[in-house]
């Protein structure tokens, strides 16, 4: 009898640490920086940061292949809950302020182990000047960009595209299958959807992207791919940059099975940092990073 | 002196000691500025006055901030389709501060036409408060945590991350409060408060002066086309940050009128203000640029020396007001 009470007690308390561990494991959704990590950038192409809520490791492949002619920066990214896929602003409280700051200040500010360019939801003109904003569960501009494909990620981490030929203003963006939108983007155009590759005429359509959809266009360019369950990968590109087609192709390269691709601001505004420092050189070598507006970022939560 | 700990400046964004702030510096100003406007027109008239410039003012000043505001974000409200966002008020960044200042200038016109008084002798009086209400509300930024986070980038004059300059000159904001990750800023709103109490000083000593009133805003821009250069909360038309062109057009307009008063005088000289203008506004662009890494040429000079070449051409402007102002030269 005293046996088994033992077995309960301890069979109650481990109960109770392991739902207090996952509670833990989440990260508030509002603008408040991840848990502190414990890593530090080493020089290399190759270099990976683990902990119990989170593994990211981030490549680059310099040697230009006959097929991409380009260098390419990319890293794979699993984390163990939602709530670790964050957005932040570099204004600290609003994603629709000029404020702009270099990546490598936001991303320790928010403790980030790995963050990329968002979609400069600030720009000054043109149709991406008022593209629908939802950051951090929260809307901050709700008008919308004709034309431009919107990127939905969900409280379960997952992508949805809503395609540009849909009703974009009509439809309610704030919830998808029944399931609350965290974060929504809208810059483009998708490259991946539903594990489907967009075609070619789709894609270098350039009244349907904010920017350089032309056949020729090589440019630096982020995209943002949802592989898995809670598993992500960013790719970016440089020297001599990439056309739309290319760049999906070079998705489909690097993870065959990625479910969602979606092209982020591009140009010089396209940079990546793992553990607070810019691991990707897209403007030149002597050049100072472009400030920011918003940045998208992967935390720890341990 | 005592100077505090740059490392001890934690994250402020408190708008209610912000508004407070700006209300007390209001009333701090309307004083000096009733006080100004006695020794001019007597106590009874200059009550009237003061009163009428503070509503007028008031008024002014917040739909010219709000409307200059929307007028440099004009595509971005008309795209939202929601006309009343351009009057919305929602928030003290987005107002135009110089469009304030236009605001408040036309008030105490109005009010000096209402009161039968020279506009421009007002506005020579009002001056030194003018400058005193320009340098309390930068102070106040303090409380605006945007603007904090809009001071500037140290590294990008060559200083390292690492040296923190003593406050006033600099700030470091502990981003944790656990001192784990700190961040070395400019404290551009302190300089910037500090060139318009030096402007106020300047205003005090030549208040009788015909262009008491135009040299002191003429030397405020000067110096704000080299601060907004600095700071990261800009508002850009493709890459000119838009209150340093208007700095800039209302300094080439001064230097216009002086050039216009000496072709008056028969003075073949007069075309130079002007030309000198445009010089400094060229020398000006090409930093820029370089400094925003959007041209090849100087970029080599590095943040540095390219900031030394954009003050050496605002001295030179303000070298040219100074000669057009040398005893002997018309004055009131």
């Amino acid at each position: 009898m005293l046996r088994k009470g033992i077995v309960l007690v301890i069979m109650m308390i481990l109960l109770f640490t392991g739902c207090a561990g996952a509670d833990g494991n989440k990260l508030p959704i509002d603008l408040s920086p991840g848990s502190a990590y414990s890593g530090q950038f080493e020089s290399g192409n190759d270099q990976v940061y683990e902990d119990p809520t989170i593994r990211v490791e981030r490549h680059k492949i310099e040697s230009a292949s006959d097929e991409f002619n380009c260098w390419v920066w990319y890293a794979i990214i699993t984390i163990a809950d939602p709530s670790q896929l964050r957005t932040y602003p570099a204004n600290g409280s609003d994603f629709c302020k000029t404020t702009r700051t270099t990546i490598d200040k936001l991303s320790k500010r928010v403790r980030a182990v790995l963050a990329i360019n968002g979609d400069y939801p600030v720009a000054f003109s043109g149709n991406a000047s008022v593209s629908y904003v939802l950051r951090q569960g929260e809307v901050y501009r709700d008008s919308v960009a004709e034309g431009l494909d919107i990127l939905l990620i969900d409280e379960d981490g997952d992508f949805h595209v809503l395609t540009r030929d849909e009703d974009l203003a009509g439809i309610d963006k704030t919830q998808i299958d029944g399931k609350k939108v965290i974060n929504a983007f809208q810059f483009g155009p998708a490259l991946i959807i539903d594990g489907k590759p967009v075609d070619d005429e789709t894609l270098l359509d350039k009244s349907h992207s904010p920017t350089h959809a032309e056949p020729h266009s090589k440019h630096q360019r982020m995209v943002f791919c949802q592989i898995d369950t809670l598993k992500y990968m960013a790719v970016c590109v440089a020297n001599w940059g990439a056309t739309l087609p290319t760049m999906r192709d070079l998705v489909l390269y690097l993870a065959p099975e990625c479910r969602v691709a979606y092209t982020l601001d591009g140009g010089e505004s396209t940079q990546m940092t793992f553990l607070g420092r810019i691991f990707n050189n897209t403007g030149g070598s002597n050049a100072d990073p472009r400030p920011l507006a918003d940045i998208i970022y992967f935390a720890s939560a341990q | 002196m005592w100077i505090p700990d740059p490392s001890s400046f934690q994250l402020v964004s408190d708008r209610p000691i912000y508004l407070t702030f700006l209300w007390l510096s209001g009333l701090i100003c309307l004083a000096f500025a009733y006080l100004a406007q006695t020794r001019m027109a007597g106590s009874a008239k200059a009550f009237g006055l003061s009163v009428t410039e503070a509503v007028l003012g008031t008024g002014l000043g917040l739909l010219f901030a709000r409307g200059f505001y929307g007028l440099i974000r004009i595509g971005y409200l008309t795209k939202l389709g929601d006309a009343w966002q351009f009057f919305s008020f929602r928030n003290p960044e987005e107002l135009c501060f110089f469009g304030g200042v236009a605001g408040v200038i036309l008030a105490v016109v109005i009010s000096a036409y209402i009161f039968r008084l020279s506009p421009i002798k007002v506005l020579n009086h009002l001056t030194p408060a003018g400058a005193l209400m320009i340098a309390l509300v930068r102070f106040a930024e303090y409380f605006l945590q945007s603007e904090m986070l809009g001071l500037g980038v140290p590294t990008s004059i060559g200083l390292a991350e690492e040296t923190a300059l003593a406050f006033p000159w600099g700030i470091a904001i502990d981003w944790f409060g656990d001192g784990t990750y700190l961040e070395y800023h400019l404290a551009v709103f302190m300089y910037e408060g500090l060139v318009a109490l030096a402007a106020m000083f300047f205003a005090v000593f030549r208040m009788k002066d015909r262009d008491c009133f135009i040299r002191t805003l003429f030397y405020i821009c000067l110096a704000q086309i080299l601060l907004e250069s600095i700071r990261e909360t800009s508002i850009a038309w493709l890459f000119v940050k838009a209150e340093q062109l208007m700095c800039f057009l209302y300094v080439e307009g001064v230097l216009v009128l002086y050039g216009v008063r000496r072709l008056r005088e028969k003075k073949w000289y007069g075309i130079l203000p002007p030309l000198l203008g445009l010089l400094a506004a060229g020398v000006l662009i090409l930093v820029e640029f370089a400094l925003q890494n959007k041209i090849e040429f100087m970029k080599e000079l590095g943040p540095a020396k390219l900031y030394i070449i954009m003050a050496a051409a605002l001295v030179m402007l303000a070298v040219v007001d100074i000669v057009h102002h040398l005893p002997g030269k018309r004055q009131e």
